[in-house]
């Protein structure tokens, strides 16, 4: 009796999750926003100078990284430095992943982050939420939490779309970043970068902090 | 104590709940499902394969068990594999929160900005406390109506 029961049980079970697969697969395929069945891991590269600072040729924008290395505190370790989790060679990224489908982030250091901000170029975009961003951030950082980038979309939907864009989050396993930029290349803006180590690494290497904050500046 | 638990109305407020609850869940994940595997990949916990598949899947078993338990059909089924899905989040939010992970907890949809807490793990605890109802009382009350009724 109880074996005839746990087997109509293990049947129904069975019956439940094969109409799910069945209406989830069915779903995806006729949905507007359906995903790859098969997850891509997206790969994290390294920008090289060359590509960030396109008008500086090489010799002078390594004069100008030791210059601004005094920027940083000598003696302080910054957090696993970027280059060592991304690719060693960034300019042979092009011949390694020559589809341009392949999901991609670029990402920049600790110190091509600083030269952009003495410089100004680009937009430098805080992707955690209102809250943290309030608590502090980054210098000269507009606040776009990643979780719902479509309320502060007109920050931003005046821009260019080659505007160069930085983007940052808590630390490389924080998801907002990615989630944000996803967004920004959903609306066709080409030339995003991620600050990988995000605020958690500015922290660390004890640069300063902002922690002015109103909505009027803001938006 | 026990006449109190296998009450039909009471166990019928249970299954309304839980229906509810995960049909609610649901919704969002699936209308939004490359933010909801986002979500699923920031646990960490499955290889990155996966995980769309895992983003498409566990929404619609959601879904169809809140239906079937809210209709009253294949009630039991519905609650057992209601309580299956509420342990393994459990079990990821435990992690991710022993982790220290700083993500966003993905558990009502991507739409809803919760961070991963003790408050969700304590939520999910209650869900399986009524998904466990369900499917352990719904078997005595359909015993004793059938001894009743023989």
């Amino acid at each position: 009796m109880q074996k005839t029961k746990n087997k109509s049980l293990a049947r129904e079970v069975e019956i439940i999750i094969v109409i799910s697969i069945f209406l989830a697969l069915v779903y995806n395929v006729f949905s507007s926003k359906g995903i790859p069945l098969i997850r891509k891991e997206i790969k994290k590269i390294a920008a090289s100078d060359s590509l960030l600072f396109a008008y500086a040729d090489q010799v002078d924008s390594l004069k100008l990284m030791d210059n601004r290395d005094t920027a940083i505190p000598k003696d302080i370790n910054v957090i696993a430095p970027l280059h060592e989790r991304a690719l060693k060679n960034p300019d042979s990224v092009a011949k390694l992943y020559p589809q341009k489908h392949d999901p991609v982030l670029k990402i920049i250091s600790l110190e091509q982050l600083n030269r952009l901000l003495a410089q100004k170029c680009g937009i430098l975009l805080d992707a955690r939420g209102e809250d943290e961003f309030e608590k502090g951030h980054i210098p000269g950082a507009q606040n776009i939490p990643g979780l719902e980038p479509e309320k502060y979309v007109e920050q931003i939907i005046t821009q260019p779309r080659d505007t160069l864009i930085i983007i940052y989050c808590n630390n490389p396993d924080c998801h907002l970043a990615q989630m944000l930029a996803e967004f920004l290349s959903v609306m066709e803006f080409k030339n995003l970068y991620l600050y990988d180590d995000g605020w958690d690494g500015w922290k660390k290497a004890q640069m300063p902090i902002d922690t002015s904050f109103t909505k009027e500046k803001s938006r | 104590m026990k006449n109190i638990f296998s009450n039909k109305y009471f166990i019928l407020l249970s299954r309304l709940i839980l229906g509810v609850v995960f049909i609610i869940a649901s919704i969002d994940k699936i209308s939004i499902p490359d933010i909801f595997a986002l979500n699923v990949q920031a646990y960490k916990l499955l290889p990155v394969f996966l995980v769309n598949l895992a983003a498409l899947i566990i929404p619609w078993v959601e879904l169809i068990c809140g239906i079937f338990l809210i209709g009253g059909y294949y009630v039991r089924s519905s609650s057992l594999l209601l309580s299956g899905l509420c342990l393994i989040f459990i079990i990821a939010l435990t992690a991710a929160l022993s982790r220290g992970l700083k993500i966003d907890c993905g558990c009502f949809g991507p739409e809803h900005n919760s961070p991963v807490s003790w408050m969700r793990i304590i939520e999910d605890i209650c869900l399986l406390v009524l998904s466990a109802h369900i499917f352990f009382y719904t078997n005595t009350l359909a015993i004793n109506e059938g001894e009743m009724t023989a």
